[in-house]
């Protein structure tokens, strides 16, 4: 061991903290997280206009002419963009497979013994599905909604979605001594990642309803719709998270402890 | 119809609620571990006499672990004629017997208690040894556990202080890189030590003694009547009953001890089944005794509340979602598009699922975890595991409470390969 590395003596883990000042991080989180955030308010009429450009882009050739339309409703402050488009029903038949499927993965999915937190989220898909195959079955012409009406649920939530991007990630990030430049690159990132993934999942949910059948609407609303989007969110925060904890490693100054 | 509509949409605000307070929760206890005051525990500022102590090993069929506990513990930094060691043979139909009685023949301070009648189980175990045992300090270990050379006089100094109750220390998994599960298990204890007990100990809250690593003083157990062996927690008990009964219960961070957590989903899924049953049973009994008890500040009491529905939650949840399910299907989705429960999905989403993460993270970086923290969003999985079990483990606490049905122990599998 070095004479150098002997002048240092490190902090035990169990009572350090981060040289950072409450101060500075809520500051932080007024003028770069929280104007972030208000930009979305006064900005979702064109992100949703172009999200739903998009889309309209991506499936107008698995569509007769003029079927699909992109249409605007009041929404809080504006108006928000969505995609208008025809809803498949399912048939008797169809919906009886769908039930017959969930509910043979529901007898076979409890039995496996490895990875059993991935089955149960499976488990939890199948439920619902099967939850909706027997609505179907049993109430073929009660089901409420059109496609249409997801839509505009998913719009409405992605909206909502975009607008805490900047304040989950500023309440997370900002208080962590990483350099703000990487700070704002993290936020920046997350958002944009946030606008494409939801504008691609749109796209795809959208022709889920309109081609496969309506059947599928419960699950991608409950298990794949906002649940999921939080796990890139956690996703990218860990890489940030990992890259500054190597980086603390050898710096010393961005400890302190106790007090 | 109408009324039924009602309550299934104020139960999901309800729910909503619920998160929303866990999630405020969860940041405000991240944060004062970032930026807070942090409260040593009491072996760096008290050193002075040690009381006597007196070491128990509960162990039913801990062949695989059994020698390493004692070997270390022969090895312990304390005062001999102040210790004695009890490790408890709990109707062990293995090797058990042979190895605790091979280091009783060794060392004269292990003194062995083998039990082969009466009542089965942990509390019952404990119950016996206390009555044989000298010390003014009960310190507990599970046999999995690898105490460090310096950790009984950590956690015994703490009793110096007559306000002190009991005492826990941390717990770190020595198994972490066998599979993803005991990685994932790894996280979620680094985020439940580094961040939540030492934040509640820092807060002056109620930092929860965990029944394994941690002491308790013994002649206040002896006036509260020994452990209720009807209860699977007994440790969540022991937290409770001594703070509605005025004393302090301490969490000591740097008490390290090494733990085996489960490498088998099924044996993490028996054994967080079984927390939740023992928990809820506790909900069950001192929900009102804390509210009523005049010890505890308005703080205490809300954050021992909150704490004694953490095995609640998951089951809210679950019922927050059959309840959307039917909201859903009877045509009430314009409720989910409207702005103002957008928001509340919004914050439910975002606080709701990304607060406990966000806890996680902040503990792996204090600790000077790098690569681990990446598997942050696997714990996503764990959360739909978790809700499953626990809500298995809150319907067997709800008949254990309605029957009054007798609990049996269930001893968590052991992993560890035996050297010869």
């Amino acid at each position: 061991m070095s004479n150098e590395t002997k002048s240092i003596i490190l902090y035990h883990r169990s009572y350090r903290k981060i040289t950072r000042s409450l101060r500075v991080f809520l500051l932080q989180f007024l003028v770069i997280a929280l104007p972030f955030s208000l930009s979305i308010v006064f900005c979702y009429p064109q992100i949703t206009h172009t999200v739903s450009i998009f889309a309209q882009a991506v499936l107008i050739p698995f569509f007769p002419p003029d079927v699909l339309r992109v249409i605007k409703l009041p929404y809080v402050v504006g108006n928000v963009f969505l995609v208008d488009l025809p809803s498949k029903y399912p048939s008797i038949f169809f919906s009886l497979v769908n039930s017959l499927v969930c509910l043979f993965l529901l007898v076979l999915l409890p039995v496996i013994r490895s990875a059993k937190h991935v089955f149960i989220f499976l488990i939890a898909v199948c439920f619902i599905n099967l939850i909706s195959s027997l609505y179907f079955i049993f109430f073929p012409y009660h089901f409420p909604y059109e496609a249409v009406d997801y839509s505009e649920l998913y719009i409405k939530q992605q909206v909502s979605i975009w607008f805490f991007v900047p304040i989950i990630m500023g309440l997370s990030i900002l208080p962590l001594p990483s350099t703000l430049t990487s700070k704002l690159i993290t936020m920046l990132v997350t958002f944009f990642y946030s606008l494409i993934f939801g504008t691609v999942r749109y796209a795809v949910f959208l022709f889920i309803l309109a081609k496969a059948s309506l059947l599928y609407m419960a699950v991608l609303f409950f298990v794949l719709g906002p649940l999921v989007d939080f796990i890139y969110i956690v996703g990218i925060y860990s890489v940030h998270v990992t890259m500054l904890s190597k980086k603390m490693r050898s710096d010393f100054t961005s400890w302190n402890w106790l007090y | 119809m109408e009324l039924v509509i009602l309550t299934l949409k104020g139960y999901l605000l309800f729910t909503i609620g619920i998160i929303v307070i866990f999630s405020v929760r969860h940041y405000i206890f991240t944060l004062n571990r970032i930026f807070g005051e942090q409260r040593i525990s009491y072996q760096d500022i008290i050193d002075s006499d040690l009381k006597t102590i007196s070491v128990l090993i509960p162990m039913h069929n801990e062949e695989k672990v059994a020698s390493n506990i004692l070997e270390l513990l022969v090895h312990a930094d304390y005062d001999k004629d102040k210790i004695e060691i009890i490790p408890i043979n709990d109707f062990s139909k293995d090797k058990t017997r042979e190895i605790i009685d091979t280091y009783a023949a060794q060392y004269p301070y292990i003194k062995p208690l083998h039990r082969y009648t009466g009542e089965r189980g942990k509390p019952a175990a404990l119950n016996e040894a206390i009555k044989k045992a000298f010390g003014e300090v009960i310190i507990v270990f599970d046999a999995d556990y690898l105490p460090p050379k310096g950790i009984l006089k950590n956690i015994a100094v703490c009793f110096n202080d007559p306000e002190v109750g009991a005492v826990m220390g941390r717990v770190i998994p020595i198994n972490t890189r066998r599979n993803i599960l005991t990685r994932l298990l790894d996280l979620e204890r680094t985020g439940g030590y580094q961040v939540d007990q030492q934040a509640r100990y820092n807060l002056r809250l109620m930092p929860q003694y965990g029944g394994t690593v941690g002491g308790f003083r013994r002649k206040k157990i002896d006036d509260l009547g020994g452990f209720n062996t009807k209860v699977l927690a007994e440790d969540t008990e022991l937290t409770y009953r001594l703070s509605i009964n005025g004393l302090k219960v301490l969490y000591a961070n740097r008490a390290e001890c090494y733990e085996e957590v489960p490498e088998k989903w099924h044996v993490r899924a028996q054994q967080i089944r079984r927390w939740s049953r023992g928990h809820n049973t506790v909900m069950f009994r001192y929900f009102f005794p804390l509210l009523l008890s005049p010890y505890l500040s308005l703080r205490e009491k809300l954050d021992g509340m909150l704490l004694l529905l953490v095995y609640c939650v998951p089951i809210i949840l679950l019922m927050g979602l059959f309840d959307s399910l039917a909201l859903f299907f009877l045509g009430k989705m314009e409720l989910f598009s409207s702005v103002f429960f957008l928001i509340f999905i919004g914050a439910y989403n975002n606080f709701g699922n990304f607060a406990p993460f966000y806890q996680v993270g902040t503990a792996c970086l204090l600790d000077g975890a790098a690569q681990r923290i990446l598997l942050l969003p696997f714990l996503f999985f764990n959360f739909f595991f978790n809700m499953w079990y626990i809500t298995e483990g809150f319907l067997d606490a709800c008949i254990d409470t309605i029957t009054w049905r007798k609990t049996k122990w269930q001893k968590t599998e052991r992993f560890r390969t035996v050297h010869k």
